[in-house]
């Protein structure tokens, strides 16, 4: 047997040539379907967790999705901005127990800058957890240029609490306007939460304020003189959620829009859902493309291989060894396709992941196989083995009915 | 003799029998029991009234004010004390509260599909809070569940007074 | 002395109630053009092809009545083939080619082992007595030329001490001088080795250096 197997790798050598073309090929469409799995993975864990505890998120009026996506997850546009003096107008619902207004906009490092009080921490839960500092404690409200790191971003760059930092305007992406004038100083880290506050930076909205307009040096009391991208609002009983919204959306004066979160957060999911599963379809359909392909180069080769296999008839090989001999071709030769799949794949990985975090704030690594990966590797070199006995076949009975000596070309 | 250890013994089995039945079989209510039948009349009446003022315009204003009249008498919809402390069963859709995905999360259960997207929402007695057990069930927007626990009250401190249905989940299974 | 007999194969209208006996160790010669059932009966020989009617026997075994499987082993522990178109493996070198039978059967490489050191012995051996030179013992077959393809062909043939060496008119594509030299060292292995040889051919020059003579019925033979 062993001996078959360097036989059939000395014939598949002898066609390099074409060979290669159909490995490559193959290779292309593993590491298509490889990536857009762990996408599908590496977002789900993105996705998962974002904030619990909050009952109601109010922006303007707009698309739920787009609110969700940016005030949580920050991805996407920027909502525009809602008014600072409709708070007090929720406040006066009865059922409405705390409001924590939030704004967007600036980065550090093309990791988001979250203004907001002091109160998100004492409200906002990760997980149903409650969040807490690794070292320091939050920033004062009163206080200008105190800033508070979540986990991922004081890991990746070692912050320490004292540590000064520059904030950034915007996204961080075109040249950047650095808020040079005004260093930061960190306060407070916080534990990980496995959800997008690991990667936020957070400043009081007094700081934010003064950082866009200096001039107005807004002093804590006068929340409602600013802007804000949304509230985050708690409830005291939770299912009042409902009439909570309703009579925020009916707040005449101001054109609000109230989303509740768990609700906007399953609609994502659903669209990503139908979106993932659509991309996985469209590889998968490229993945039995090239494994056709590499069935019609072996059946193609077939029809020039028949001295070939006469004369290994002539000494004596069965028809099922010639079987065997062309099923070991094709998975050697899908074998190879998929390694140098899975290997293009943590390539292209280790070259472009930065860079998907930056546009996309998702983390997509480099590593060993996942168990999806395996599963679909695995599934891939079934496949190829199923359509493999199509040209093995074809070779079975060349053996058989060709004899000794197949009529020259 | 005999026979009296025998008939104490039957009615200490059988009440100890009957507690254990109690306490594991969860009572299945529908969602009509938990409004007050008052209360439940008193709306009969006034969608009634609203009837007659079907032939007007949407954007009149006294169809407006009597539309939130009424979304007000939802909002603050009595609850019955009927089954409060007692272990229900209960079938409803799930209405997710936190934007999380793990098995514990709260949610709200409503009795139809569609609540928070196209038809108007509940009124406040048809909404039942739903903490569910720590090996909960993974449940997405809509989902149709059945819930089991104790029924209970939760009241806001304050001068409305105004009550909710809370239930502590021991069990939550997919509608089938 | 063992028999090798070839009794009465009637199969398709080729051969009906035909008889042929060839003698062990001896040369025997048949005579045919192609088409004149030459093929078939080789296939028949060789065990490949099934016959309705009849009994082939090949050194003992009845090849009527083993499996194929069974007859695919014997030929390849037993027999050595040339054909007219040598059919060798155009990617392997020479060495591979020769010793192909070898790494295919195990008793085949055996017998082989028991006269030589390693199987590359054995195939420089036959290398030497065909007159190939030793250079071309790594080179891939395609590059010799056509002269040294047939004689590596015949190596392969003889190699690990078959029974029987069968040649299908094996020198028809060389020029006249290639062809004695071929049929000199073709008759010297056999002779050497007493290894029954067996030679299918229309050119009726090779007939007199053989011990027997068959004419196949339908055959321009006498």
């Amino acid at each position: 047997m062993r001996y078959w197997i360097w036989l059939a790798l000395q014939s598949a050598i002898s066609r390099k040539g074409a060979l290669l073309i159909i490995v490559f090929s193959t290779a292309i469409s593993v590491a298509l379907l490889l990536a857009v799995l762990k996408v599908r993975d590496d977002t789900k864990t993105s996705f998962t967790n974002a904030i619990s505890g909050v009952d109601l998120i109010v922006g303007s009026k707009g698309s739920p999705t787009e609110l969700i996506l940016y005030s949580v997850f920050h991805i996407g546009r920027p909502t525009s901005l809602i008014s600072g003096k409709s708070i007090s107008e929720i406040q006066k619902i009865n059922q409405v127990k705390w409001i924590v207004p939030i704004q967007l906009g600036d980065t550090y490092r093309s990791y988001p800058v979250v203004g907001t009080n002091s109160y998100f921490f004492d409200s906002i839960k990760a997980q149903n957890r409650s969040l807490s500092f690794t070292s320091g404690q939050a920033f004062s409200d009163q206080k200008d240029h105190e800033l508070v790191l979540g986990a991922n971003v004081a890991k990746q760059y070692k912050h320490r609490i004292g540590d000064r930092i520059i904030l950034s305007h915007g996204t961080g992406k075109g040249p950047a306007q650095d808020h040079a004038n005004s260093p930061f100083v960190v306060t407070g880290i916080l534990a990980a939460t496995g959800t997008p506050i690991d990667n936020s930076v957070f400043i009081s909205i007094q700081s934010f304020n003064n950082l866009h307009d200096g001039s107005k040096n807004l002093q804590f009391a006068q929340l409602d003189s600013a802007q804000y991208t949304a509230f985050l609002i708690g409830l005291q009983q939770r299912s009042a959620v409902f009439s909570v919204r309703r009579q925020i959306d009916a707040l005449k004066s101001f054109s609000l829009m109230a989303i509740m979160p768990g609700v906007a957060l399953d609609e994502l999911w659903q669209t990503m859902e139908i979106a993932e599963n659509a991309l996985i379809l469209v590889s998968l359909g490229v993945v039995l493309t090239s494994i056709f392909g590499i069935i019609a180069a072996l059946m193609v080769s077939l029809e020039a291989r028949g001295r070939e296999i006469a004369t290994l008839r002539a000494i004596g090989a069965r028809p099922s060894q010639i079987f065997f001999f062309i099923i070991w071709e094709t998975f050697m030769i899908s074998l190879s396709g998929i390694v140098f799949g899975w290997a293009l794949l943590q390539i292209t990985l280790l070259v472009f992941s930065e860079w998907f975090m930056k546009e996309w704030g998702i983390l997509i690594q480099s590593g060993l196989p996942s168990q999806n990966d395996v599963l679909a590797i695995l599934s891939i070199l079934a496949t190829a083995l199923l359509c493999s006995t199509l040209p093995a076949i074809k070779a079975y009975r060349l053996a058989l009915h060709e004899g000794l000596n197949p009529p020259s070309i | 003799m005999k026979k009296l250890i025998v008939l104490g013994l039957s009615i200490f089995l059988s009440g100890f029998l009957v507690q254990n039945s109690l306490a594991q079989t969860y009572k299945e209510i529908f969602w009509e029991e938990l409004m007050p039948p008052d209360w439940a009349k008193q709306i009969e009446k006034d969608f009634t009234k609203m009837k007659q003022f079907e032939s007007m315009e949407d954007s009149d204003p006294k169809t407006d004010s009597l539309y939130s009249k009424l979304r007000k008498q939802w909002d603050e919809a009595p609850i019955s004390k009927k089954y409060i402390g007692k272990p229900i069963r209960i079938a409803g859709y799930v209405v997710p509260l936190d934007a999380d995905r793990s098995k514990t999360r709260e949610f709200l259960i409503v009795p139809y599909f569609g609540a928070c997207i196209h038809t108007p929402p509940p009124p406040a007695n048809q909404i039942i809070l739903v903490i569910p057990p720590a090996g909960g069930l993974k449940v997405r927007s809509m989902d149709p569940v059945w819930v089991e626990g104790i029924l209970t009250e939760s009241r806001l401190n304050s001068d409305m007074g105004v009550s909710a249905y809370q239930l502590n989940a021991a069990k939550i299974a997919p509608y089938k | 002395m063992k028999n090798l007999t070839f009794a009465w194969p009637t199969c398709k209208p080729l051969f009906n109630q035909f008889n042929l006996q060839i003698e062990r160790h001896q040369k025997t010669y048949i005579a045919g053009a192609s088409g004149s059932g030459k093929s078939t009966l080789l296939n028949l020989l060789a065990g490949v092809l099934d016959t309705a009617q009849g009994e082939i026997w090949f050194n003992d075994h009845a090849f009527h009545q083993l499996s194929r499987s069974q007859k695919d082993k014997i030929r390849g522990q037993e027999m050595g083939f040339i054909f007219q178109q040598f059919n060798l493996i155009p990617y392997l070198s020479t060495l591979d080619n020769i010793i192909l039978p070898l790494n295919l059967f195990h008793s085949r490489k055996k017998a082989a082992l028991d006269l030589f050191e390693s199987t590359q012995d054995a195939a420089v051996y036959l290398m030497e007595r065909l007159a190939l030179p030793i250079q071309l013992l790594r080179q891939p077959v395609y590059q010799l030329s056509v002269g040294q393809q047939q004689r590596v062909a015949a190596a392969r043939a003889f190699i690990g001490n078959p029974k029987i060496v069968i040649a299908d008119e094996p020198s028809s594509a060389l020029d006249w001088e290639n062809q004695a030299q071929f049929l000199k060292l073709f008759l010297e292995l056999g002779q050497s080795q007493n290894i029954t040889l067996l030679l299918v051919s229309h050119d009726e020059r090779l007939a007199p250096h053989f011990d027997q003579r068959i004419n196949l019925p339908n055959g321009l033979g006498h």
